[in-house]
């Protein structure tokens, strides 16, 4: 189900002397079944953009259309459109609520008038997809550690069954461990040619799984491309106030230095293959 | 100088079966920085809420120049000399101006007014906020709130600085803004600081990294030598920084690199005569 913005623009608070520009003329499509990263830093216009997705917040200018849906249309169809577009605010553990994870997971599929046994088969499928074992449903999320909690409020959107999953900075405040679970989990829910769309501030996550990535400045979109395009353009990232994988730094440096590296590397395997090849080759100085 | 002084320390939740802190002994000197790091649940952040008192020790004690935590006599004078930074900017600031959010603790203590105004005005200086004295806090960044919260805990001009993974919640420039702060409080005014990360950049700055596993200190070096031995920090839990752990994956493969290579100029430097 692709998704195609034109031209989207968006302002907080029009009219007021508070008036802000949250975002302009921005463009893009995404492709069914692709990994889309969006970085920025704060106040660029992510979180907003995000929400136009799935009919949280009207396009002011231009618009989202979404499966052949036009969400500017005043008779859109929103209910089928959040139903078909998973969004994970960030910090999703604390909209947690009821007794059990069970029901905490079912609440979506319950209010979408499913039989029971439909009900209960979509919260076993959605628990396993996060990884966590069945003996759990039966228990409080209150009683769960903050990375698991997280990944129960993240099998509630799943359960829902959406073609597009949209993760807002899902590893904030996740420790090293927590962090790489809930990355690796993602490849798990691309499966059935899923769309992810991930808001993140960490460069090396986004880098890592990404296949494209929209970088946003200033309400605008200021790059996009594949992690390598991206990650070349190391200056400006640096100048909007963003973070560069560490191995881009060293690739930059070593190419300032007359290394004949590729542009834009970011992996470290990639890297060290890339240096030992050199030492072996012997041919460059410094 | 000793400044603080944990002796045997035992921390057990109400109706926990295991010790989250579990025999803890430390001496902390003046003008250190120390850095704890551990995974989620290994019980750092319960091991610094021990150090004003904020939690009290099921067994052991905790000596802050020479006074026990214990000591209801003592405890408001620790808890001015030793502050607190908590990880979330947003459940800190009390108070609708950021000026008499900084004020907060001295107006508490009854300090002169006038007294109060040189101080608040002081301590939004050290943190590089005085532009802001008027506003509103929520109107703040993550990073700006952050600096507000630790003007407050100068204001009351304080020995030690404890951070509870103060900027787990900020964005890369909101992290950098706070560092940097620290940083110059710890260079200029020789503050003491303990700070508990989950970022192994941010324990590079430290003398001294403890860190943490079930409640114990499971190892305790200078960070150079500890992120070094990359084996010994996936056993931890732990992510090397990553040109610790390019130089690891390099001499694995037969190169000889210097030991202790951190950050991208040092990797650079030691690439550069063998390439």
């Amino acid at each position: 189900m692709p998704v195609a913005v034109k031209e989207l623009g968006h302002v907080y608070m029009a009219g007021t002397p508070l008036e802000s520009v949250a975002l302009k003329d921005m463009s893009f499509t995404i492709q069914d079944g692709e990994f889309v990263g969006i970085i920025g830093h704060t106040g660029s216009g992510k979180s907003t953009l995000i929400q136009h997705l799935n009919g949280l917040i009207k396009p002011d200018t231009g618009t989202v259309i979404v499966d052949e849906i036009d969400l500017s249309d005043k008779n859109a169809n929103l209910k089928e459109v959040r139903r078909r577009v998973g969004l994970v605010f960030q910090y999703p553990e604390y909209q947690l609520f009821e007794e059990t994870v069970a029901q905490d997971i079912g609440f979506g599929p319950r209010n979408l008038g499913l039989s029971k046994e439909e009900i209960d088969r979509r919260v076993r499928a959605a628990v396993a997809d996060v990884g966590l074992p069945e003996s759990c449903l039966e228990r409080s999320p209150f009683d769960l550690s903050g990375g698991q909690k997280r990944r129960v409020a993240i099998a509630g959107v799943l359960a829902m069954e959406p073609s597009v999953l949209i993760l807002d900075e899902p590893t904030a405040g996740l420790d090293p461990t927590g962090r790489e679970e809930i990355l690796s989990l993602t490849a798990k829910w691309r499966q059935g040619g899923r769309t992810i769309v991930m808001v993140s501030h960490s460069m090396d996550d986004v880098a890592r799984y990404a296949d494209r990535i929209l970088v946003l400045n200033q309400g605008r979109l200021a790059m996009q491309g594949t992690p390598r395009q991206v990650f070349s353009r190391q200056r400006e990232l640096v100048k909007m106030g963003l973070d560069v994988p560490e191995v881009s730094k060293l690739c930059a440096a070593l190419r300032e230095r007359g290394f004949d590296l590729p542009d834009g590397m970011y992996d470290l395997k990639e890297m060290e293959r890339a240096i030992l090849q050199r030492v072996k080759g012997g041919k460059e100085t410094c | 100088m000793e400044i603080i002084r944990a002796e045997n320390l035992r921390f057990t939740y109400e109706g926990a079966e295991t010790p989250a802190v579990d025999g803890v002994s430390l001496s902390i000197k003046k003008g250190e920085w120390i850095a704890v790091v551990g995974h989620n649940g290994s019980g750092k952040s319960t091991f610094i809420k021990l150090l004003n008192g904020l939690f009290l020790p099921s067994e052991g004690k905790v000596l802050v120049n020479g006074l026990d935590t214990a000591d209801e006599k003592t405890i408001w004078d620790i808890r001015r000399r030793v502050g607190m930074v908590f990880q979330n900017p947003d459940n800190q600031l009390v108070a609708t101006i950021v000026e008499e959010d900084v004020a907060f603790g001295l107006e508490n203590l009854g300090v002169e007014p006038l007294e109060i105004q040189r101080r608040v005005r002081e301590a939004l200086r050290r943190v590089g906020m005085e532009a802001f004295a008027g506003a509103a806090p929520h109107n703040l960044s993550g990073g700006q709130k952050q600096r507000v919260a630790i003007a407050g805990i100068l204001a009351m001009e304080p020995e030690v600085l404890l951070m509870d993974e103060p900027t787990a919640m900020l964005d890369p420039s909101g992290r950098r803004e706070v560092m940097r702060t620290v940083r110059e409080l710890h260079e200029q005014q020789g503050i003491t600081v303990v700070h508990v990360t989950h970022f192994m950049q941010e324990a590079l700055l430290a003398d001294r990294v403890l860190v943490m596993e079930q409640g114990r200190i499971a190892e305790e070096a200078a960070p150079r030598q500890l992120f070094t031995d990359v084996e010994r920090l996936k056993k931890l839990g732990l992510d090397a920084p990553p040109m610790a752990l390019l130089a690891h994956e390099l001499r694995a493969q037969g190169m000889e690199l210097p030991q202790g290579i951190m950050t991208v100029e040092e990797m650079v430097n030691a690439l550069c005569p063998l390439l």
